[in-house]
C-alpha cells in the first residue's frame, strides 16, 4: 500500500528529518520506500532519504507492504509532514 | 618525528591548529582484491572495523558533549548514524562478499560513490553531506589498514573542541573560498601553489590570517587532523612538531598578539613620522564591506577601490545607477575629506569576465585587459565614468585607469572621462568638475615616460605587483619564479624612485597600491624616496602608522640613494636591516 504526504518542512528533508525518517522505517521488517517523480528510493538508508533532495511542498509517496505497513507509512509520513527541522 | 616544509610568506603571523585538507579532485585509491576464498574473513574484519570506528565516534561525540558543543558533538552523532547505513557500509560490505574486494578499498570506493551521488545535487547542505560520507569512509579504511588513531582523530576531537581553529591545506584556493573563510574557524592555512600576491594571499593579508603560498606537492602528504604550525612571516610550515619547538611557536604567536595590541594604539592616531613628515596610510578594498572594514581598522581612505569585483559572477553588466550606489557607499563611508581612489575595471590577466566573451590567451598578463579593454568599449567604460563621476559629489573621490603603457591610451580615457562631463552636465546631475584623475604606474614603459605623464595627470599610483612582474619578466603566479618576483630588487627599486621624482617634478603626488606599500621593510625605503600616500591591506595599517612614528625621514633619505646602488635584493634587506634594526622583532 502507499500514501502520498507532502513536506512541510522548511527546509526539506535535511539531516535530521533523514535520520527521524530511516529510524521510522527501520522499526518495520520489510521493505520501506519513498517515491517522488516516478523515482523509488530505500526509505532505511540515510543516504537514498538525503538523495531524494525533497523540498518543503514536495509530494512524496510512501510504499511498504504486509503486516504493519501502515503503521510504518504514518510513522514516516509524520516525519514527512512535521515542521520541525529539530 | 616533524616535516618542515617551506613556502613563500603570503601573510604574516603564526598559526596552530589541526589540519584540514581539501582536496580538489577525489583521492585515485587503487582498488585491491583478495583471495575470494578470504571474503568471509575479510567481511568479518570490515565489520570489526566498523564496530571500533562506531566506538571512535562515540568516544569523541561524548568528550565533545561534555564540553558543551552541541553542534560539533551533532556532527560526529551524524556520522555514526552513516556507519548503519545499507546503502554505504552494507554496500561496501557486499563489494568483499561478491566481488573479493579488499575491505578498505571496498568502503572507499563505495563512499566515493555515494558521495558522487550526493555532490551532483543542487542543494549545498547536501553536498557538504558528501564530505562527511568521505570522512566515514576514510575512518574505516584507516582502522582496516592499520592506521592508529593517532594525529587525525585527535584531531578531529581537539580541533571541534577547541572552537574548530582549523589550518586548511589546499593545493589553491580561491579567491572566493579565501573570502569566505570563518575567521572564528580557520586559523590560518597553506597551499601548495600560488605567489605573495595571489589573490588568495592578498586577501589573506586583508582577513589577517597567517598564511603560506606556493609549497609544492609535499604539502598535500598531511592528513587531516596533524597538527600544524604555519609562519606566515618566515614562509614556514611545521607538521606535527615536537613539544619544544611547538612551545616556541606558542610563545612567538603570545608576543605577535602583543604588538598587535601595540600597533592598535595606533589605529586612530594621524599618519606622521618621527620627525612630522605627513603621509596617507589607506586601504586597498574591493567592495562597500570592505571599505567599512578598512575604516574599522584605521585607514584614513581608500587608495584602490578594485572595481571589477562589480563585474564578476553575474550574467549582465553593471548598471551605472548600481555603480553609483557601491562608489557612494564607499566615498560616504570615509566621510567628505578622505581620499577616495576609484580605480576603472581591471578584467583579463587572471580575473576572468565570461560575459565580455574575452578570447582565452596564451599570455593573459601580457593580454587584452584592464584598460585595453575599456577603450574598445566606449559606451561600458563611460557607464563608469559617469558612475564614478556622480559619486564624486559626495566625497573626495578620485579615480585612475589601469594598465596604461602609452600617453595615447590615457589621453583617450581622459576624452572619454570628459565627454562623460559633458553629458552629466546636459543632464544637470551633479559632479565634482575638478576630480582628481590619475594613473595607475605598473607598466615598465609607463615608468620609464613618468616625466612625460606626470605633465597631464593629476597623480600616479604605482602598482608593484604587475610592475615587478613585468619588470622581471616573472609570473606572480609561478612559486619557481618566486625569488625573482621580489619588489626589492634595485631594478624595482630605481622604477620606482623614477616615478616619484617626476611627479615631485611636476608638483603631483604619488602612492603605491602594490603590495610592497604594506611591507615593513619597504616603508623606510619609500619614507626615504618621499612616496606620499601608501595603500595597503587593511589589517597592514596600524603596524605601518605604528612602524612610521618610528622612522626619521631625514635620516633614512639616504638609504633610499643607497639601496638603488647595489646588486641585489638581498642586499637591499641588509641595508634596511642595518638601518633600522628594529624591523627584525616585526618581521
Amino acid at each position: 500500500m502507499q500514501k502520498t504526504f507532502t513536506v512541510e518542512n522548511p527546509t526539506g528533508i535535511h539531516a535530521r528529518p533523514a535520520r527521524k525518517i530511516v529510524e521510522a522505517a527501520k522499526t518495520f521488517a520489510g521493505d520501506v520506500f519513498l517515491e517522488r517523480d516516478g523515482n523509488r528510493f530505500s526509505a532505511k538508508s540515510l543516504v537514498k532519504v538525503l538523495s531524494i533532495g525533497a523540498k518543503q511542498g514536495d509530494s512524496v509517496a510512501v510504499i511498504a507492504e504486509g503486516d504493519g505497513a501502515e503503521a510504518a507509512i504514518d510513522a514516516v509520513g509524520a516525519v514527512l509532514v512535521s515542521k520541525e527541522s529539530h | 618525528m616533524g616535516a618542515r616544509l617551506n613556502g613563500t610568506p603570503a601573510s604574516s603571523g603564526i598559526a596552530i591548529g589541526y589540519a584540514k585538507v581539501l582536496r580538489a579532485e577525489t583521492e585515485s585509491s587503487e582498488i585491491r582484491k583478495i583471495d575470494p576464498a578470504q571474503a568471509e574473513a575479510e567481511a568479518a574484519q570490515f565489520d570489526a572495523a566498523v564496530a571500533s570506528a562506531a566506538a571512535e565516534l562515540e568516544a569523541i561525540r561524548a568528550k565533545l558533549l561534555g564540553e558543551g558543543k552541541t553542534h560539533e558533538a551533532e556532527i560526529f552523532e551524524a556520522h555514526a548514524f552513516l556507519l548503519e547505513d545499507e546503502e554505504l557500509v552494507g554496500a561496501a560490505r557486499e563489494k568483499i562478499v561478491v566481488e573479493s574486494y579488499e575491505a578498505a578499498s571496498a568502503i572507499l570506493e563505495t563512499a566515493q560513490e555515494v558521495a558522487e551521488v550526493l555532490g551532483a545535487l543542487d542543494d549545498p547542505y547536501l553536498r557538504e553531506r558528501s564530505a562527511d560520507v568521505l570522512d566515514v569512509g576514510r575512518r574505516i579504511a584507516r582502522l582496516l589498514r592499520g592506521g592508529q588513531s593517532d594525529g587525525a582523530e585527535k584531531g578531529a576531537a581537539e580541533g571541534a573542541s577547541s572552537g574548530g581553529r582549523m589550518i586548511l591545506i589546499a593545493e589553491d584556493l580561491t579567491p572566493s573560498e579565501t573570502a569566505g573563510l570563518d575567521a572564528s574557524a580557520v586559523a590560518g592555512f597553506a597551499t601548495a601553489v600560488g605567489g605573495a600576491t595571489s589573490h588568495s594571499a592578498i586577501i589573506a593579508r586583508s582577513g589577517g590570517f597567517p598564511a603560506v603560498v606556493g609549497i609544492g606537492a609535499d604539502l598535500m602528504t598531511i592528513r587531516d587532523g596533524q597538527l600544524i604550525v604555519v609562519d606566515g612571516g618566515s614562509g614556514v610550515v611545521l607538521v606535527d612538531p615536537d613539544a619544544a619547538v611547538l612551545a616556541d611557536y606558542e610563545a612567538r604567536r603570545t608576543a605577535d598578539s602583543g604588538r598587535q595590541a601595540a600597533y592598535e594604539a595606533y589605529r586612530d592616531r594621524p599618519s606622521v613620522s618621527a620627525d612630522g613628515v605627513r603621509v596617507e596610510l589607506v586601504a586597498n578594498i574591493g567592495s562597500a564591506a570592505d571599505a567599512k572594514e578598512a575604516k574599522r581598522k584605521g585607514a584614513e581612505g581608500v587608495g584602490l577601490f578594485r572595481t571589477e569585483f562589480l563585474y564578476m559572477g553575474r550574467d549582465e553588466l553593471p548598471s551605472e545607477d548600481e555603480q553609483y550606489e557601491a562608489y557612494r557607499e564607499v566615498a560616504e563611508t570615509f566621510g567628505a575629506s578622505a581620499p577616495v581612489v576609484i580605480r576603472t575595471m581591471d578584467i583579463g590577466g587572471d580575473k576572468e569576465l565570461p560575459l565580455l566573451e574575452l578570447e582565452k590567451e596564451d599570455n593573459p598578463f601580457l593580454g587584452y585587459r584592464a584598460i585595453r579593454i575599456s577603450l574598445d568599449r566606449p559606451e561600458m567604460f563611460k557607464t563608469q565614468l559617469r558612475a564614478i563621476l556622480r559619486a564624486s559629489a559626495h566625497g573626495n573621490v578620485k579615480t585612475m585607469f589601469p594598465m596604461i603603457a602609452t600617453l595615447r591610451e590615457w589621453r583617450a580615457a581622459k576624452a572619454l572621462l570628459e565627454e562623460a562631463k559633458r553629458e552629466l552636465s546636459g543632464q544637470g546631475i551633479p559632479f565634482n568638475p575638478e576630480m582628481e584623475t590619475g594613473i595607475m604606474i605598473e607598466i615598465p614603459a609607463a615608468a620609464m615616460m613618468a616625466d612625460r605623464f606626470a605633465r597631464e595627470v593629476d597623480f600616479f599610483s604605482i602598482g608593484t605587483n604587475d610592475l615587478v612582474q613585468y619588470a622581471m619578466a616573472a609570473d606572480r603566479m609561478n612559486p619557481k619564479l618566486s625569488t625573482l618576483s621580489d619588489p626589492f630588487h634595485p631594478a624595482v627599486l630605481r622604477l620606482v624612485d623614477r616615478v616619484i621624482r617626476a611627479a615631485h617634478e611636476q608638483g603631483k603626488w604619488v602612492g603605491m597600491c602594490g603590495e610592497m606599500a604594506g611591507h615593513p621593510l619597504a616603508l623606510p625605503i619609500l619614507l626615504g624616496m618621499g612616496l606620499d600616500e601608501f595603500s595597503m591591506s587593511a589589517s597592514a595599517v596600524t603596524r605601518a602608522r605604528w612602524l612610521l612614528a618610528r622612522l626619521h625621514r631625514d635620516r633614512i633619505s639616504s638609504l633610499a640613494t643607497a639601496v638603488l646602488d647595489v646588486d641585489d635584493a638581498a642586499e637591499v634587506k641588509e641595508l634596511v636591516l642595518r638601518e633600522v634594526p628594529d624591523l627584525r622583532e616585526i618581521l
